[in-house]
Parts: structure tokens; C-alpha cells; sequence
């Protein structure tokens, strides 16, 4: 029997509201994910797509529910342990690629391995070359389109080749033809090296080059997991 | 930051400066210690013997000194007069030393004057000037004494003509002394054969009070020992409360300035969100979030105080300069030599003021750095995310 990569139960989130009643954002939410698994998570603007990325990836705090990780409860991790958690475990990807300013191309992909004290060799020189951006390594994010950038944060992700990449809208921000060639980049890193990827999308195309969809509506997922 | 650590380095150096200039002048002018008795000491000899033998005495004068009546030309004035005993009164006041006019040569009918009496009674050498002592005044006004039948005595002044001049550098001194010989000061005292006390010079006036404890236990309760710390206490105290409340106060400029960089910390923990949610996802720890903003402060401080100390030390360097295009610039001299009789800004480098400052200028803006770290580091990466 394969042990799940990560197991959700039960995940609910809420959001307080000054003068207002409560926000329920998520219901209930309940899936699993196998290693080397590829999921895109779907659903119109405002279903709560974004907030479960950010608390399967440790960025926010569920109300209630549980995960499990490889098998291990995370239930009652403190800030630290979720923060290590993270860097070894998730790559992050987001729709503004979220890239350090100050930095380089190349300091913004070894800043998690700078984070986790740990040398690369020449990992880095190999990861800018296969997303195309060992030319332009030492310009800052703010002189680079949009395409360049997120391939910039594909490689970061990947970097400390963490078992599972959280996705959220990567190319929610780029053209036509931009967006095709990172996504076709970013699926095709993940599947060579056979991470697995939840990826949060509104577009329908976007899904289904990914893989099998999780529909979340109005913070339920259309139909449970088991 | 800069400014706060400059300036509180300046003014501790300068205020020290000044308490060294003020302690060498005290003790430069001022017997180191005196002993007094309960009333006039009579038949002086054997203590002025006593004392000499003590170690670390290297002079004893016998002392006559109190405030007199004196009338210069139309002016009128109450100075102390001094009474001096040329054989043994140099070794323990280097008074000639400070000769700025005449002679020195104070006698029956002569006198040396301080700078500023003689500036504020117009006196000149070879001026004419009256005293009236206390014993003179009292007969004047006191009940009749002798025969009824027989008219009541008026006692005359005595006159004395200015022979010298003396300029000791300090206000108080030059001010109030005019210096006579021992024996006309007894005679105006009305105490013949007998003084005020002895006024006695020490090799290290750093150890007037072991030598004043020690003169204590020798000489007897009936005398009296003080230390020229004694004679000058209030005098060194407020200049040390003037610089512990200046020093106080302008520990608050590094206050507000730590303050601004807290201020400043927290725009930037706003304004970067973004970067510290990244960070964060990154795998960024809340210490090493909080350690990346402390080390803003780290630096601000170490740069602050590291700027402050070589700007303090250039200022303090320059500070006679300084004082100078002040001066020229506000049409007002700052220190005019006239009144404080400094011949430059008087300053102590202390290398102690110089690290403390600078120390405290580091924790402070340290201190300021640790709310906006701790905030970067306990905010939800997701809302930081969500800011940006």
C-alpha cells in the first residue's frame, strides 16, 4: 500500500470580519496526494483556491482538521517546525512569482538553499541553464518580463528538489504563448523528476495539461476523496 | 543616530574637560588643606612643625584671612584679605607666579590686588585704597568704651596704596582676594601673635583626605582639617550634576533617534511584506526572519556610533576652531577668555565615555530593531503575502 505524500482531512478556514459575521472560506476539505502525483486544484474566483494552497503549504493556519504528512500528523507543529517543514519539503510558485528584488537571478534561486545552509555544487548552474536563464543570471527581477521571472521561480522551487510543489496561478500573470511555455516547463521539471504538483487555476486548459482536477466551490471539493 | 552619539560624546568630553581645568585650578591656587581651630590659633610654631613632618606635606603657611571694607577711589567693596607671610607662604600659594602688574610686594601699606577687584574698583598700581576691618567696625558701631566724661574713639581706615597685580585664572579668586602682609593682617584683625589657621600644600592633592584623616588623628578634636574638596564641594558638585543631567538629557536625542529607526524598521516590515512572506514560503524560520531585521538595527548602530565617534573625535579636535567660526557667525564668542580664563575649549579624551557611548548608541538602536524583527517574524507569511 502507497503512503500518501500528503493527506488532508477535514480542513476548515474562516476569516473574522470586523461588525460582520465569520467568513467561511473552507468547508470540510478532505483529499490525498500520492508521490509523483500532478493536481490541479479548479475553481472560479473567490472558492477558497488560494487560502487551501496557503495552509497545505504551512502559510496559514487552518481553523480545524488535520494533515498528514508521509504519514506523520502535523497537527500542533509550532512556526519553526513548519518553517522547516517547508523548506525541505514544498517548492512555492506564485502568480506574482514573489521574487526577492534586491536579488540576482541567480541569488533568487539558491536564496532557500542559503536559508537551509546548504551548498549547492553546481545544482543552481544546471537548473538556470534547463529554464533558460543562465544568460541573464545576474539581472535583478525587475529587468526581466514576466515569463522570465516565473521561470525563475520554477527553478527556485525546484532548487532543494522538495517532494511536492504548491502552485497558485503561475500563469495567471503572463500572455498567451508565455504562459503555454511555462506551464509546459514547469510540468514537465516536475514529471522528470517526479515531485508531485497542486496547482491552482481558474483556466480549465491550464488543468487539464496537469492532471486529474480537485473542484473546489464555495470551499467544498465537488466530490470528497477517499 | 550619528548626531546623538557626537553630541553626547562632545559635551561628557568637554564637561570633563572642564572639571580638570576647574580641579587643576583649585588646587593650582588653593592650599591643598587648612587647619582651624574653634577660634584664633595663638603661638603657631610647634604646629606648623607638626605638620611639616607629614608625609606628603611639602608646605604650611600660617593663615590670616576675612573679608575687610575697602573704599577705591568713589568705590566701595568688601574683598578678603589675605594676610602673607613671605617665608613660608610661596611654598604653599604660587600667588607670584600670577603677577600680571607692579610688584610683589605686600606690606604694611601695600597691597596686591586680584585682576577682577582691581577692574571693578578701577584700581591701578599706585592707587590709593582704604580698609576698614571687622574689629574697626564694630568699635565704630558697638557701645562707647573708657571713661564717660571722654568722647567716643573713631577708628580710621587704613590706607594702602595697589603695588601689584595678580591674575590666578580663576573668577572667584581674582575677584575677592588683596593680599597684605601676615602681620598687618593681624593687626587689622585685631589678633597679634595669633592666625586663622595654616594652610598647607601637598606633594599629590589626590590624597588630601588620607592626609587630612591622618593630620585628624595626630593634631587633635580641637582643630579642624579640610580638604580643598571640602573648601569646593558645592562648586564641584553642580559642575558633576551639570553633567549628569546634560549627559541625561541628551541621552534622549539617542532615544528619539532609536525611536525613528524602530519607526523606520516597522515602514520597512510594511512596505516589504511581500519579501518577508517569500522568505517565509522560502523556508525563512521566525528566528532568521527576526535575526535579518535585528541585523538592520546591528548595522545602523555599529555605522551610527562608528560615524558619531570619528565625527566626535574630529569635533573635538577642531572644537577651538569650531568655536571660533561660531563665534564669528553669531557675532557672540562663546568662551570669552575674560570670563573663563580658557586659553582653548577645555577637553578630556576619555576612552571609557568614547566605547560607552558608542556602546549604548549599538543597544539602542538594537533594542530599537527587536519590536519590528518580532512583528516581521510572528505576522502569518500568508498575510504578509497577501499585502503585497
Amino acid at each position: 500500500m502507497i503512503v500518501p505524500l500528503l493527506e488532508v482531512r477535514e480542513l476548515r478556514k474562516s476569516y473574522q470580519l470586523t461588525g460582520r459575521p465569520a467568513l467561511e472560506v473552507l468547508h470540510g476539505i478532505q483529499f490525498s496526494l500520492n508521490p509523483g502525483e500532478c493536481r490541479p486544484i479548479c475553481g472560479p474566483s473567490g472558492a477558497g483556491k488560494s487560502t487551501l494552497l496557503h495552509i497545505l503549504g504551512g502559510l496559514e493556519s487552518p481553523d480545524g482538521g488535520e494533515m498528514i504528512w508521509k504519514g506523520e500528523s502535523m497537527k500542533g507543529w509550532n512556526r519553526t517546525q513548519g518553517a522547516l517543514w517547508r523548506r525541505g519539503a514544498v517548492g512555492f510558485i506564485f502568480q506574482s512569482y514573489h521574487l526577492i528584488p534586491d536579488l540576482t537571478v541567480e541569488e533568487n534561486v539558491r536564496l532557500p538553499a542559503m536559508l537551509a545552509g546548504v551548498q549547492l555544487g553546481e545544482l543552481w548552474e544546471d537548473l538556470l541553464d534547463e529554464v533558460g536563464m543562465t544568460l541573464r543570471r545576474d539581472h535583478l527581477p525587475g529587468e526581466l518580463s514576466g515569463g522570465e521571472q516565473q521561470r525563475v521561480a520554477v527553478a527556485r522551487a525546484l532548487i532543494l528538489e522538495p517532494d511536492l510543489i504548491l502552485a497558485d496561478e503561475p500563469t495567471g500573470n503572463l500572455d498567451g504563448a508565455s504562459a503555454t511555455a511555462v506551464l509546459d516547463l514547469l510540468v514537465r521539471m516536475v514529471r522528470e523528476r517526479q515531485k508531485s504538483l497542486l496547482l491552482v487555476t481558474h483556466d480549465e486548459s491550464v488543468a487539464a495539461k496537469v492532471g486529474n482536477p480537485l473542484r473546489l466551490l464555495d470551499g467544498r471539493l465537488a466530490e470528497k476523496e477517499q | 543616530m550619528v548626531a546623538g552619539v557626537l553630541v553626547l560624546i562632545v559635551v561628557q568630553s568637554v564637561m570633563r574637560g572642564f572639571e580638570d581645568e576647574l580641579t587643576r585650578k583649585v588646587i593650582g591656587f588653593q592650599s591643598h588643606l587648612t587647619v582651624t581651630g574653634t577660634g584664633p590659633l595663638r603661638d603657631v610654631g610647634p604646629l606648623l612643625d607638626l605638620i611639616r613632618v607629614e608625609p606628603g606635606v611639602v608646605g604650611a603657611t600660617p593663615s590670616v584671612v576675612g573679608p575687610v571694607l575697602a573704599e577705591c577711589g568713589t568705590r566701595i567693596s568688601t574683598p578678603r584679605i589675605k594676610g602673607w607671610d613671605p617665608e613660608t607662604a610661596p611654598s604653599v600659594l604660587p600667588l607670584i607666579e600670577c603677577l600680571v602688574a607692579g610688584t610683589w610686594s605686600p606690606g604694611p601699606d601695600q597691597l596686591v590686588v586680584g585682576s577682577e577687584w582691581a577692574r571693578a574698583n578701577r584700581a591701578e598700581i599706585g592707587s590709593e585704597v582704604n580698609l576698614l576691618a571687622p574689629q574697626q567696625i564694630k568699635e565704630l558701631v558697638g557701645p562707647k568704651s573708657g571713661p564717660a566724661n571722654q568722647p567716643k574713639k573713631i577708628p580710621l581706615p587704613r590706607t594702602f596704596r595697589v603695588a601689584g597685580i595678580f591674575t590666578t585664572g580663576m573668577f572667584d579668586y581674582d575677584s575677592e582676594y588683596v593680599v597684605t602682609d601676615l602681620g598687618t593682617a593681624q593687626e587689622l584683625y585685631a589678633i597679634p601673635q595669633a592666625v586663622h589657621g595654616v594652610a598647607i600644600k601637598l606633594d599629590n592633592p589626590g590624597q588630601a583626605s588620607r592626609i587630612a584623616e591622618s593630620l585628624r588623628l595626630r593634631l587633635g578634636l580641637d582643630l579642624r582639617v579640610l580638604t580643598w574638596m571640602d573648601h569646593n564641594q558645592r562648586l564641584f558638585a553642580a559642575v558633576a550634576v551639570e553633567r549628569r543631567v546634560m549627559s541625561f538629557l541628551l541621552f534622549f536625542v539617542m532615544g528619539v533617534a532609536a525611536l525613528g529607526l524602530s519607526g523606520t524598521l516597522i515602514t520597512i516590515t510594511v512596505q516589504r511584506a511581500k519579501s518577508i512572506g517569500t522568505l517565509a514560503a522560502l523556508g525563512a524560520t521566525p528566528l532568521q526572519i527576526a535575526t535579518i531585521f535585528t541585523m538592520y538595527g546591528v548595522v545602523v548602530g555599529v555605522l551610527g556610533s562608528f560615524s558619531g565617534v570619528v565625527g566626535a573625535a574630529l569635533v573635538l579636535a577642531n572644537r577651538n576652531g569650531l568655536s571660533q567660526v561660531i563665534g564669528r557667525l553669531t557675532g557672540q564668542e562663546l568662551f570669552p577668555a575674560e570670563i573663563y580664563h580658557f586659553t582653548g575649549l577645555p577637553v578630556r579624551y576619555d576612552f571609557g565615555v568614547f566605547v560607552g557611548v558608542a556602546l549604548a548608541g549599538m543597544a539602542l538602536s538594537v533594542l530599537a530593531a527587536l519590536v519590528p524583527a518580532w512583528v516581521a517574524s510572528r505576522t502569518e507569511p500568508a498575510t504578509n503575502l497577501r499585502r503585497a
